[in-house]
């Protein structure tokens, strides 16, 4: 790894203050494991990493009072799978969180690094979408919020721009009654980034008619993809088998996997269609 | 090389895992060495390992096994992968489980360390170590100093696991040589002793 | 990698193949390309900076017109450029097809051949394609624009 100079601001400002000061030569490193691995194979070489770890007021997980939950960006992956908090409130949040990696790695990984690093196999983006959540990218300009499903742009790209540090995620709950599952296909070992992985949120009423359906597809294209079009196939219709099966079929022309050593990109699109099949009728299982 | 793999993705390669060692000269060059002038390389920390403080002057780029291992001289800790998978690397920093080998030494500034030399109390080893003897939980034992903190941590916190439990929790420690079971069987045990001890 | 990109510039096969050949002006329009100064008989120097996933690129290189033939309606072009920060180069050579469609229309084909070496062939062939591709399109659709105005 190359010679760099580490610095541990105490605020916010002082770190706004460091990242104008060396601009492209700054990165921003809150848990370290994304960064830490690309300086070690000098993919990524700052001369100045800019800590977050002794910024107060990152870390916490709080409601909102109007049913949302809000996490700072510190907070660890290991957080979101233990806090009683979004356990109770968020139990979809804390299903895909226990599913990254090792508890190792969810200790030190933070929630803003995770979705700052825009690495479109992880977890918890497809979640996070398909809950609505929102991210607030602060500056010393201000802030500004951005709905995760519009902070992904392309492979390892985020809508961040230089100078902002994205210092809160904001996520409502799923609809009361409704049934929210994250599924992972993991075919290799258990501590890989998904093949192919599918959040589905289904809100049914008592004539099993689709109020409202939400179908994220992670690993499954350069970034997290909603599939819209597999959810027009069933919003104000009956779940029927019939209709999950023509939901998920959509899903094939939705999702643009990369071919790579878990799998063809064709082979990912088969189980992509699988096991969004499989999310749906679980979640809608899981609501009543 | 057959398939190209992804950059982020060859960390999760764990048949590479284990063949990697680092020698000591490993740490002080890595290829090219850039020295930027008239910048400060050297970063001062202050953390406290197994109960003894230190306060040392470190490059930024130190990682926290290497100052674990050369730096201070405790080599009980091992790196197995040097990309934060295999889990041979395993401390407890703050009573949390990381992976020293991705873990900047500068960030554990402040922080109390626990490595596999701590864990022995006035040369009684801790239930944990015991355990792993009786219960023939290592082999070559590359791999038994993360097991046995991991180990240890997990029964910090859940003092009676279920078998589940103890999969899940120590997913990320890797080993080539026992298959497993025997390191089920000393967790398991360990737990039970240190139950039946009341600790 | 062998790729192959077609676009349709709005201007007549004579001022398409002027600005073709008119590499401070046409270099430009692959995205990130600057720099460009001659370096001898058509051949130039130039820096590009892109971003391929994570990883950003820093590429110092030459750019040469090797062939030119007006009649055909064919140039091809020799690049080689490498980032030593990053450890990696890339050779290309590219073939530029145009053929008139109609006084103001061109159609151009650009077919290229490019090896990766070093680091950058680590990020894997499928988002290298990817890039590729979509800085080649880029390319096009700036070059069509240049040749409007």
């Amino acid at each position: 790894m190359i010679d760099f100079e580490f610095h541990s601001p105490t605020s916010l400002d002082e770190a706004f203050g460091l990242l104008d000061q060396y601009g492209d030569d700054a990165r921003v490193m809150s848990g370290g494991t994304a960064l830490v691995l690309m300086m070690k194979q000098r993919l990524a070489q700052p001369g100045h990493v800019i800590g977050l770890r002794r910024i107060p007021g990152l870390a916490s997980v709080a409601s909102d009072g109007n049913g949302a939950v809000r996490v700072g960006a510190l907070c660890t992956q290991r957080q979101m799978e233990t806090d009683p908090l979004i356990r109770q409130s968020l139990p979809l949040v804390a299903d895909t969180y226990r599913k990254v990696a090792t508890p190792r790695i969810r200790n030190m990984s933070t929630v803003g690094g995770g979705l700052v690093h825009g690495d479109p196999n992880q977890d918890p983006p497809p979640s996070l979408i398909a809950l609505g959540a929102s991210v607030v990218l602060s500056s010393k300009g201000g802030e500004r919020i951005v709905p995760v499903e519009d902070l992904f742009i392309d492979y390892f790209e985020t809508d961040v721009q230089p100078g902002e540090i994205l210092t809160s995620v904001l996520i409502p709950q799923a609809p009361a009654g409704s049934g929210a599952v994250y599924l992972k296909f993991l075919p290799r070992t258990a501590d890989d980034y998904a093949t192919v992985s599918v959040a589905a949120i289904v809100d049914a009423d008592e004539s099993n008619n689709c109020r409202d359906v939400r179908i994220v597809l992670g690993a499954s294209g350069v970034t997290p993809i909603r599939a819209k079009a597999a959810e027009d196939l069933l919003r104000q219709r009956p779940l029927t088998e019939e209709n999950i099966r023509a939901s998920a079929a959509a899903v094939i022309g939705e999702v643009d996997p990369l071919d790579d050593f878990r799998g063809s990109a064709d082979y990912k699109r088969q189980m992509a269609e699988v096991f969004t099949r499989r999310a749906v009728t679980q979640s809608l299982a899981a609501g009543r | 090389m057959g398939k190209a793999v992804p950059l982020h993705d060859w960390a999760a390669i764990s048949c590479h895992a284990m063949t990697r060692s680092i020698t000591l000269g490993g740490f002080a060059k890595s290829g090219i060495s850039q020295i930027r002038e008239g910048w400060k390389m050297d970063h001062r920390i202050k953390f406290k390992v197994n109960g003894t403080d230190h306060d040392l002057e470190v490059p930024a780029r130190r990682m926290l096994v290497d100052c674990l291992r050369y730096d201070l001289g405790l080599t009980g800790t091992k790196e197995g992968c040097s990309v934060g998978v295999c889990g041979a690397c395993t401390v407890l920093v703050d009573g949390q489980m990381v992976a020293s080998c991705i873990t900047l030494a500068v960030t554990a500034d402040g922080a109390d360390i626990t490595t596999v030399e701590g864990l022995a109390q006035d040369g009684k080893l801790h239930p944990v170590q015991q355990a792993f003897i009786d219960h023939g939980g290592f082999q070559c034992g590359i791999c038994t100093p993360g097991q046995v903190i991991a180990a240890k941590a997990l029964l910090d916190v859940n003092p009676d696991p279920t078998e589940e439990e103890i999969k899940d929790w120590m997913m990320g420690n890797l080993c080539r040589c026992t298959g497993y079971y025997g390191i089920l069987e000393s967790v398991k045990n360990a737990a039970r002793v240190s139950q039946e001890a009341g600790r | 990698m062998k790729l192959e990109n077609r676009c349709l510039v709005p201007a007549s096969v004579d001022k398409t193949w002027a600005l073709l050949l008119d590499i401070p002006q046409v270099a430009p329009c692959i995205p990130g390309v600057q720099d460009v100064i001659s370096d001898g008989e058509n051949r130039f120097k130039a820096v590009m900076q892109v971003r391929i996933g994570p990883v950003r690129l820093n590429f110092s290189g030459t750019i040469s017109v090797v062939e030119q033939d007006k009649e055909k309606g064919e140039a091809r072009f020799h690049i080689e450029a490498a980032d030593r920060r990053v450890g990696g180069s890339i050779r290309a050579d590219l073939t530029m097809q145009i053929t008139s469609i109609s006084p103001e229309e061109t159609e151009m084909l650009i077919v290229s051949d490019t090896v990766f070496m070093g680091k950058i062939g680590e990020l894997g062939q499928p988002i290298i394609r990817r890039k590729a591709n979509s800085t080649l399109q880029d390319f096009a659709r700036n070059l069509a624009k240049q040749a409007q105005s």
